[in-house]
């Protein structure tokens, strides 16, 4: 192991925050944030798999991953300096209530990324590209 | 430890680019360094690479992949005091380029996912 010593926390006499270092976060931090915050609810799961860039209602039939709510929802982050937009895609559970779920998802991830990113979050926007009930519809006796 | 025994360290513009690489990988928010993405940030030497580090003029640019629950902030502190004293006077610049996998979220969406290391 090459452990370093030196330098504890904060160090002697701070200089201000600019001459200590930038801190950048990468678009695909506040992404994997938003998804895993996303799903921490229980109501919201994965979006419909997307092909060219539409939803496809029937995928599952051919065998293609299909909205689950147990997988991660898909999410886009945009960062510009300190404050991040954010676009979720989600699945809601039948028969939630949309709104309800929305806003918690909005709200859970809103909260984590900035707990943990310390960057602004200007938006969540949701899209719910499908409603799942909580039987595997796909599921089939083998 | 990538470091193969008896490797010299690689010394750029004052600062020991090896030693700094793993001054970081010893920080306990940081899981690796990445280049991030293709042509990232790292530093070319004669026969090998050291990803994800770079030195500029004025800053040593550290790009890693951080552990999942760790605030941006407290990672930034973390690297910062271990490559500080390495940097030759240079500002030291963190990059988060990317998390670990996350931990399959918990049942019923209970926020306990989180390692237990976070302050």
């Amino acid at each position: 192991m090459t452990a370093v010593t030196g330098a504890g926390a904060g160090g002697p006499g701070q200089p201000a925050h600019e001459e200590l270092g930038r801190l950048h976060i990468h678009d695909r931090v506040v992404e994997k944030i938003a998804a895993r915050a996303a799903g921490e609810i229980a109501e919201a799961g994965s979006a419909t798999p997307r092909v060219f860039g539409r939803s496809l209602p029937g995928a599952g039939r051919f065998g293609i991953r299909r909205a689950d709510l147990d997988a991660a929802a898909s999410a886009s982050a945009y960062i510009e300096g300190s404050v991040t937009r954010i676009e979720l895609s989600i699945s809601v559970r039948w028969p939630a209530s949309i709104p309800e779920v929305t806003a918690q998802v909005r709200d859970r991830v809103r909260t984590r990324v900035s707990d943990l990113t310390g960057l602004r979050v200007q938006e969540v926007g949701i899209t719910v590209t499908d409603l799942v009930t909580d039987r595997a519809p796909g599921r089939r006796v083998r | 430890m990538t470091e193969t025994a008896g490797q010299r360290h690689a010394v750029v513009d004052g600062v020991d680019v090896d030693a700094v690489a793993a001054a970081v990988r010893a920080c306990p928010g940081v899981v690796g360094l990445t280049t991030g993405w293709a042509g990232g940030r790292a530093t070319y030497l004669p026969g090998r690479r050291v990803d994800g580090v770079a030195v500029d003029a004025d800053a040593v640019v550290v790009q890693v992949r951080g552990r999942w629950g760790v605030t941006a902030r407290e990672l930034a502190r973390e690297v910062r005091a271990a490559v500080l004293p390495l940097a030759a006077g240079r500002r030291v610049d963190v990059v988060v380029a990317d998390l670990e996998i996350p931990p399959p979220a918990g049942p019923d969406g209970r926020p306990d996912g989180r390692p237990n290391h976070t302050p």
